[in-house]
């Protein structure tokens, strides 16, 4: 059963792809000198890549000014800029464990365990994604970082570092830090509970991250050597419907289980005593 | 593969400095972006850090094994690249409704080329460079120490958490858990019991972490000591040079002539 | 006369979020150069008592701790455990969690280096636990690629080099396979030998505590409930037995023969028990081997 749903899947993948080739071939054959004016899915978002740049540009400078100033100790509220106690400053050996731990074992794990390929090179989920925002909400700030380190250390250990890994270190960042920031009930076990995650953990976090990666990618492409409509067309979407796809599915089984054990365990940021 | 951990070594890429190896990482960098549009221009540079992988120790294979890796993923954004540029100069060949030209296929080139040195620049310097020296390298830059320890903490634990990683996937594997059965959901979720056992290892793992970091004094001195700092010699004043030199070259090259 | 390298009066700590306390009533001193060697069940405390001499608790582990605890003369509930950094050096259970360098040199020269001695003075340093070890030729290996027993030897010289007054041991073989075992247990043998530490260590095997130990300290359920020197614990073995602790065979069988109404004392040393059969079989000498 599973092996027909697979081969539906990929199939469907290649119709799609034979789709916009054939789309693609009919604009050739319309405007030779630009297809991509009469090409309908770039006209889409090269369309909207200008909506995309400026939009992106906005989440791209809050996430980095929200990166910065957490690392500073400092967080943005309703009421202005509050000092926290997570800055680098008060960071003690716990919180530099935690650190650690995280990335070793978000970047390791991501590394790790082979992903879910839907369409060999283009579509894979990676079930070890559904800890980042997990990290956030239960670590804060140090698990945050943890996540953000992890991703660039999975880039490191395939071979894929570069210029594009700056976007994905905040943007993995960010994906740990909107449930963090946002969801106020962290147990899982009631309906506000899983509520404000599936809003901030998987929908908010999704989306930010994916903006944040490509616009990077966009903004330096002359680095990177990817097409807008690759950037856009398809990173963007990758990104976004694996970091929806496995948060929804895995995240809350995970978290419903682990929160009881990392409360026990005294690690749960909310809990944990003012650093020396 | 751990493509990008530091591997112990006595070559010249380990005995640089980490400061002109991460110059020379940016001018490959560079000198792939001036020749992105021709690939014959940037070939020079693709076949240099291919070489540097030998230099370091690595072994050249590894530069295939990351092209093969990401291959359908290449192949389908240079075919975007030679379809772009299909108006363009002298027609080579029609595949179907693909037209490829010399300027189509030259820019393809150049693309991958800008794609794949960076990558494989960055595995030389990742391999070659001691981490403890990648710190010491970060506070020059005015990362603060905590942060840049805390990130090669990670990379020492790594080899130990994915050993772990494995070990419980192959005890739930032997309990009966299929990972490549059943729909995505199933498949995803199926993931439950290999995800909870690692956290909560990693637990026991942070206070221990803290503890045996607190007892080594870590964060006690305002000022800490260094012992093993890399030191700039003649090597990396000429590896600098010859960097410059030869990659500069190649940018103006590709820029300008 | 300087101040003892522990002194604790009447000492209670719990972890946070735990209603009950884990050591309860601890009063122990330790004199300079002492060995003392910890026994007792799981779960008794041990580990506790060890990380509320290092001022681990309360200042890094959340909890609770009531009482006086004095280490190197320093009240560390009132100054924190980074009074007591550099003099007091702990190694623990797990060794892969203890190594986080990439070379050996690296590992033994991060806690030095964090109190940022003299570049110069934490070579020699390094040298001397390198050879006090018997660690010379593992400059540059992997910690990550030794056995068990290595990487724990590792750990070891890794808190020596801030050649500390106290050095604490938690359980330092539990991990490891008889090779690593042996290793460990002759290091902690020729750093009491040729070293002037007080060393504090968690240890279940006993034959190799009675042959080392200046003092045996047994607990259970956060007590201390027997402390002495070998002789003095094992001469009372239905205590010991009923506190959860092996006594060592040598005594068992001098249990045995006395309860048959064999008027012995107890030896807990190999040596001792040659001598006690050697007079309970009226012969010169049995040989020892």
């Amino acid at each position: 059963m599973s092996k027909a749903l697979y081969l539906l899947i990929v199939v469907i993948a290649f119709l799609t792809v034979a789709c916009v080739v054939w789309l693609f071939a009919q604009a050739l054959a319309v405007n030779p000198e630009n297809p991509w004016e009469a090409f309908p899915i770039s006209a889409f978002f090269l369309g909207a890549r200008d909506y995309m740049l400026v939009i992106g540009g906005i989440i791209w400078i809050a996430g980095t000014i929200i990166f910065v100033l957490e690392l500073l100790g400092y967080t943005i509220t309703t009421s202005g800029l509050k000092k926290t106690e997570f800055g680098i400053a008060n960071w003690s050996v716990v919180d530099i464990a935690l650190i650690a731990l995280s990335a070793a074992v978000y970047g390791g794990l991501l590394f790790a365990t082979a992903p879910i390929v839907l369409v060999p090179g283009f579509t894979w989920l990676r079930p070890a994604n559904s800890l980042a925002p997990l990290f956030g909400m239960f670590f804060g700030i140090p698990g945050c970082l943890g996540v953000a380190f992890g991703n660039l250390i999975a880039d490191i250990l395939g071979g894929f570092f570069g210029v594009g890994s700056f976007g994905g270190f905040i943007g993995n960042f960010l994906i740990a830090y909107l449930p963090y920031k946002f969801v106020r009930d962290h147990t899982f076990t009631t309906t506000r509970s899983i509520g404000e995650f599936y809003l901030w953990g998987v929908l908010a976090q999704a989306i930010v991250s994916a903006v944040y990666i490509c616009w990077w990618l966009d903004i330096m492409q002359a680095a990177v050597g990817l097409p807008i409509f690759v950037i856009w067309g398809i990173i963007a979407p990758i990104i976004f419907s694996n970091n929806v796809v496995v948060t929804a599915l895995l995240s809350p089984i995970l978290g419903r289980a682990l929160f009881p054990l990392i409360k026990a365990r005294g690690l749960y940021w909310k809990m944990r005593m003012p650093s020396e | 593969m751990l493509a990008g951990l530091y591997r112990e070594g006595d070559t010249v890429f380990h005995r640089l400095d980490p400061r002109p190896k991460l110059a020379w990482t940016l001018l490959v960098l560079a000198a792939s972006m001036a020749t992105q549009f021709n690939g014959l221009k940037s070939f020079p540079v693709f076949v240099s850090v291919v070489l540097s992988l030998a230099l370091a120790g690595i072994g050249v294979k590894i530069a295939f094994l990351l092209i093969f890796n990401a291959s359908i993923f290449l192949l389908v954004t240079l075919l975007i690249w030679v379809s772009m540029y299909s108006g363009a100069g002298v027609v080579l060949a029609k595949l179907g409704w693909l037209t490829i030209t010399d300027v189509g296929l030259l820019v393809a080139l150049g693309k991958f080329f800008l794609i794949m040195n960076p990558v494989i620049a960055f595995v030389v310097f990742f391999a070659s460079t001691k981490p403890s020296h990648i710190i010491w390298a970060f506070q020059k830059i005015g990362v603060p120490y905590k942060l840049a320890f805390s990130f090669v903490v990670a990379l020492g634990l790594l080899p130990s958490i994915i050993k772990n990683a494995g070990d419980v996937i192959d005890v739930q594997k032997a309990r009966g858990l299929a990972l490549d059965r059943g729909n995505i959901f199933e498949r995803i979720r199926r993931y439950a019991p290999i995800l909870i056992p690692l956290i909560s290892r990693m637990m026991s793992d942070v206070w221990d972490l803290s503890m045996v970091l607190a007892s080594r004094g870590f964060g006690y001195a305002k000022k800490r000591t260094f012992v093993d700092t890399p030191s700039w010699g003649r090597l990396d004043t000429l590896f600098l040079l010859l960097s410059i030199a030869f990659y500069g070259g190649i940018a103006v090259w590709g820029l300008y002539l | 006369m300087g101040a003892l390298p522990v002194e604790l009066e009447n000492v209670y700590a719990k972890y946070a979020g735990s209603e009950d306390w884990i050591i309860e009533d601890v009063t122990l001193k330790v004199d300079r150069g002492e060995m003392v060697v910890i026994m007792g069940p799981s779960g008794c405390g041990k580990s506790t008592l060890i990380n509320v001499i290092g001022g681990l608790i309360p200042h890094i582990v959340a909890g609770v701790v009531k009482g006086k605890v004095k280490v190197e003369g320093i009240d560390i509930l009132k100054e924190g455990y980074r009074a007591i950094v550099g003099k007091v050096g702990i190694v623990y259970q797990n060794p892969e969690i203890q190594v986080i360098t990439r070379s050996v040199s690296e590992e033994l020269a991060m806690a030095p280096e964090n109190l940022g001695l003299p570049r110069d003075e934490i070579i020699e340093r390094v040298n001397w636990a390198l050879e006090i070890l018997g660690l010379r030729g593992y400059e540059k290996r992997d910690p990550q690629t030794l056995s068990g027993g290595e990487k724990q030897l590792v750990a070891i010289a890794s808190v020596l080099t801030m050649q500390p007054r106290i050095l604490m041991l938690d359980e330092p073989t539990s991990m490891l396979d008889h090779e690593g075992t042996k290793m460990v247990l002759n290091a902690i043998n020729n750093l009491r030998e040729n070293t002037e530490m007080t060393v504090i260590v968690v240890e279940h095997r006993v034959e190799w505590a009675v042959e080392v130990a200046d003092k045996i300290i047994v607990m259970d359920q956060g007590r201390i409930v027997l402390e002495g020197s070998p002789a003095e614990v094992f001469s009372r073995g239905e205590e010991v037995k009923k506190f959860g602790v092996r006594p060592p065979s040598v005594s068992e069988v001098a249990y045995e023969l006395r309860a048959r109404g064999l008027d012995i004392p107890v030896p807990v040393r190999l040596s001792e028990a040659y001598k006690v059969l050697s007079e309970v079989f009226s012969v010169d000498r049995i040989k020892e081997r």
